[in-house]
């Protein structure tokens, strides 16, 4: 039995349909749709190939399909499933091609990827469905102070994180 | 049924770096969201400042760092930790591999690596050319050296041209076609070369060579199981992915244990930033919900990575392999079951179990991933073919991660020292012929089988000599009796029988096979000096078994059936036989004498060698200059998918032809036919 380092179509399919669930709610914006499809599929290969870079690519890809669909203002609520799919794609993408390098085509690996899938899933639309619920509590668009505060804040803790 | 457990080898855990590293940073942004997080909760309570800025320094700000945060993507490195190829048999090599290495250093590296290693490919190729020519010209290497340098030796003017010194093609030029990655020229006149010698050397014919499917080693006996062995239960797809990689590196990391960062959410977070940072660009007066709710998903992604801590390495690994002894070519199954013995949950758990260097999986893989809970088990199996020898699995290899899998801990998970032998695998070796092996005309002053030239008792009509008293009376010439009244005695042929030394090449070399997941050469020589044995003992003959390896192993030539069940023995398990690879090489001087000293004088020798390096040829040539006349039986591992491998083939040619030149008798046999039919067309050679 030979070690070939590529994934299981299994494997291929439990990354990908996250993605294509969250596509569902694109149905509204169709050109977004379509773009995020392509991305879908590039993450597919990527993973089945075990490409990192053409997984991220994919990955990247879909998601500027959601955020076109933002810009065309689609409803907070749908985009942010699209987003968690895509995002829990391209991390179980990721899981994937490791697992393909570090355990080849042959390993049982389902479970392993079935967690992985879930956490994703969960912190998602965890954080993604707090953003959602403040802003119904507010009832309008954020001011802009607040987002400078906010991109500031962030962009601080990103470089601690980066560093980390 | 053998059973093992394993524990966890405590080691310290590689520190974390935290967050509170940088608590000067994290205190700013948190302060910073804060005050954005009021400004939303309590509008008027924060100054209007954007007023000031504009809503396009907001998204500026946004892009500026998203870039760096992509660019910090492109830049850091993505690792983890790469298990040894396990699944293959450990140390196996296809001959040529290291040309094959050296062509692709021709392409690797600084510019100066590259131009000595085309020198030294160069050199290899000069030394064939001259090696075939002087064979298939008939004239001395001085010669063949000089129609190789002035480019004579073949009508193909672009392989003469290349191993001229004046034209061999620019690196410079090269450098670039293989960063655009198109074939090197050079790599491209090197395959020419190669051809041009397989069409000259006698005995190479690359287009009537079927791939050795190398299974088992089944054939000998002339049965045709190996094919059938091959595909039963095992690999099912017979796609071109399934073929192994022309070399594997099975040596494990010997390291106890690793902590290693993935890298694999950087730039995520800047990712977020921008996807927030668009909405702002986008809009006039106040941020669009829909891409903050984006951009927050993303960030949510980002908390869990940073908020979730990689589980300590609190695993025990317990192995069975049932059954544990069994015939050469069975399989066995291995089954390993882990087990969480910490209380954390392992979200992502990783298992590369160590199976033996010598014993190669068929079905199954010994690689598992799972998650555990705390004191939970988990189970899978595989199933290896089994070598002779005894084999000890290696530790398994765990890789622990996280929620997020940002750390990844690596560690080797020993077996428990108390009851070593019970996670080995023991095979007892099956190797079975009956062949008629024939042997040179060197013979003891025993009844044999081998046909003098002298005259006495036998049956085949010899000569006719004067009576003398005491000759049998069976063998007084009747009929001249009757003629002339003279008595006369009749001579026949006497059959004597020889003495062998049988021979078998266990050096470090010896350990090549076509595939790297082939049984070794050495796997075929033992079948064939078992048969070799076998049926020289059956015909009499007075046999002897040693090996040319850096381990001492020699027994002494003996007639009978006791015999056959001591060379049997040794060729089982002798160390000097052992199915890893030695790792001393072998100092053939002081071997080469010690051998010889043991050798009586009147012996004769079959080397049993894959015959794929030159010390072994100089080895034969000199125990045949110095009065034991030498056969060698060579078994067949060459592969012909890659320029090396190609070029081994016809270096393994000019051996032969080398050894003829000197005398030596050859067998030279492909595995994936009995050995009887080898020995059948060399005998047609020999008497030609």
């Amino acid at each position: 039995m030979s070690f070939v380092d590529r994934s299981a179509p299994s494997s291929v399919a439990l990354a990908v349909a996250p993605g294509v669930v969250g596509a569902v709610a694109l149905a509204p914006a169709p050109v977004s749709l379509v773009v995020t499809l392509v991305g879908l599929g590039l993450l597919a290969a990527g993973t089945a190939r075990a490409a990192r870079t053409v997984v991220t690519v994919g990955g990247v890809v879909a998601l500027a399909g959601v955020v076109v669909a933002g810009l065309e203002g689609l409803q907070s609520g749908l985009v942010l499933v699209a987003t968690a799919g895509v995002v829990v794609s391209w991390s179980t993408g990721q899981h994937v091609v490791g697992l393909a390098r570090q355990l080849g085509r042959d390993a049982v690996v389902v479970r392993s990827i079935a967690v992985h899938v879930g956490t994703v899933t969960v912190a998602t639309l965890v954080a993604g469905g707090v953003a959602l619920a403040s802003f119904l509590a507010v009832g309008e668009g954020i001011p802009r102070a607040a987002a400078v505060f906010v991109l500031a804040g962030v962009v601080l803790l990103l470089v601690a994180f980066e560093l980390d | 049924m053998s059973r093992s457990t394993a524990r966890r080898r405590r080691q310290d855990d590689v520190e974390e770096s935290s967050l509170l590293d940088h608590y000067v940073l994290v205190g700013g942004g948190l302060l910073a969201v804060l005050v954005g997080i009021a400004a939303v909760a309590a509008p008027g309570s924060v100054p209007d400042i954007a007023d000031q800025f504009g809503p396009a320094l907001v998204g500026a700000v946004a892009v500026v760092g998203a870039g760096l945060a992509a660019l910090y993507r492109m830049t850091a490195e993505q690792d983890q930790a790469d298990p040894p190829a396990v699944e293959y048999r450990g140390d196996v090599v296809v001959p040529g591999g290291e040309f094959d290495a050296l062509l692709a250093e021709t392409e690797r590296g600084s510019y100066t690596n590259r131009v000595k290693a085309r020198e030294t490919a160069l050199g290899r190729l000069r030394e064939a050319a001259v090696a075939v020519t002087a064979q298939t010209a008939r004239i001395p290497t001085e010669a063949a050296e000089e129609r190789v340098a002035e480019g004579s030796w073949t009508d193909d003017e672009a392989a003469a041209d290349f191993l001229t010194n004046a034209s061999s093609p620019s690196a410079a030029t090269d450098w670039v076609r293989t960063t655009v990655g198109r074939k090197s020229r050079f790599q491209a006149r090197t395959d020419r070369v190669v051809a041009e010698l397989a069409a000259l050397a006698p005995g190479v014919d690359f287009d009537d060579r079927e791939e050795h499917s190398g299974a088992t080693t089944a054939g000998i006996g002339g049965s045709d199981t190996a094919t059938a062995d091959a595909t039963e239960g095992g690999a099912t797809e017979d796609d071109a992915n399934d073929d192994p990689p022309e070399a594997v590196d099975t040596t494990a990391d010997t390291s106890s244990g690793t902590d290693r960062r993935t890298g694999r959410w950087t730039g995520l977070a800047g990712v977020a930033l921008f996807v927030v940072g668009l909405g702002a660009l986008n809009s006039n007066t106040d941020l669009p919900p829909s891409l903050v709710v984006a951009g927050a998903t993303l960030f949510g992604v980002a908390a869990l990575v940073y908020a979730t801590d990689t589980p300590p390495v609190t695993v025990s690994v317990e192995r069975e392999v049932d059954p544990a002894r069994v015939e050469a070519g069975d399989r066995t199954t291995v089954t390993v079951t882990v087990t969480n013995t910490g209380d954390d949950l392992i979200p992502d758990l990783r298992v590369v179990d160590g199976v033996p260097p010598g014993l190669r999986v068929v079905d199954g893989s010994p690689r598992y991933a799972t998650a555990l809970r705390p004191g939970k088990s988990a189970t899978f199996a595989y199933a290896v073919e089994a070598t002779r020898g005894r084999h000890t699995f290696d530790d398994a290899r765990v890789i622990v991660r996280g929620f997020g899998g940002t750390v990844e801990r690596e560690r080797s998970i020993a077996a428990e020292a108390d009851d070593s032998d019970a996670s080995d695998v023991e095979v007892s070796a099956d190797l079975l012929a009956d062949a008629d092996v024939p042997v040179h005309p060197q013979t003891a002053r025993r009844v044999g089988r081998v046909l003098t030239d002298e005259g006495g008792s036998g049956v085949e009509f010899h000569s006719v000599r004067e009576y003398r008293r005491g000759d049998p009376l069976s063998r007084i010439d009747w009929n001249r009796l009757a003629e002339s009244g003279e008595f006369a005695t009749l001579q026949f042929r006497e059959e004597h029988a020889a003495t062998v030394a049988v021979l078998v090449d266990a050096r470090q070399l010896a350990y090549v096979a076509p595939r790297v997941d082939a049984p070794a050469a050495l796997e075929w020589e033992l079948a064939a000096a078992d048969h070799v044995v076998a049926s020289l003992l059956a015909a009499g003959d007075s046999v002897g078994l040693g090996a040319v390896s850096p381990e001492w192993c020699w027994l002494a030539p003996r007639g009978g059936t006791g015999q056959r069940a001591r060379a049997r023995d040794l060729l089982e398990s002798d160390p000097a036989f052992d199915a890893a690879r030695p790792d001393r090489p072998f100092h053939g001087h002081i071997e080469e004498r010690r051998l010889r000293r043991e050798l009586p004088t009147d012996a004769q020798v079959v080397l049993v060698t894959p015959l794929c390096d030159d010390d072994i040829v100089a080895f034969a040539r000199d125990l045949h200059a110095r009065g034991f006349p030498v056969t060698v039986v060579s078994p067949d591992v060459t592969a012909t998918r890659t320029t090396g491998q190609r070029l081994a083939v016809v270096e393994r040619a000019m051996r032969f032809s080398r050894l003829r030149r000197a005398g030596i008798r050859i067998v030279d046999w492909d595995t994936d036919r009995p050995l009887e039919s080898a020995v059948e067309s060399a005998r047609r050679r020999w008497s030609a």
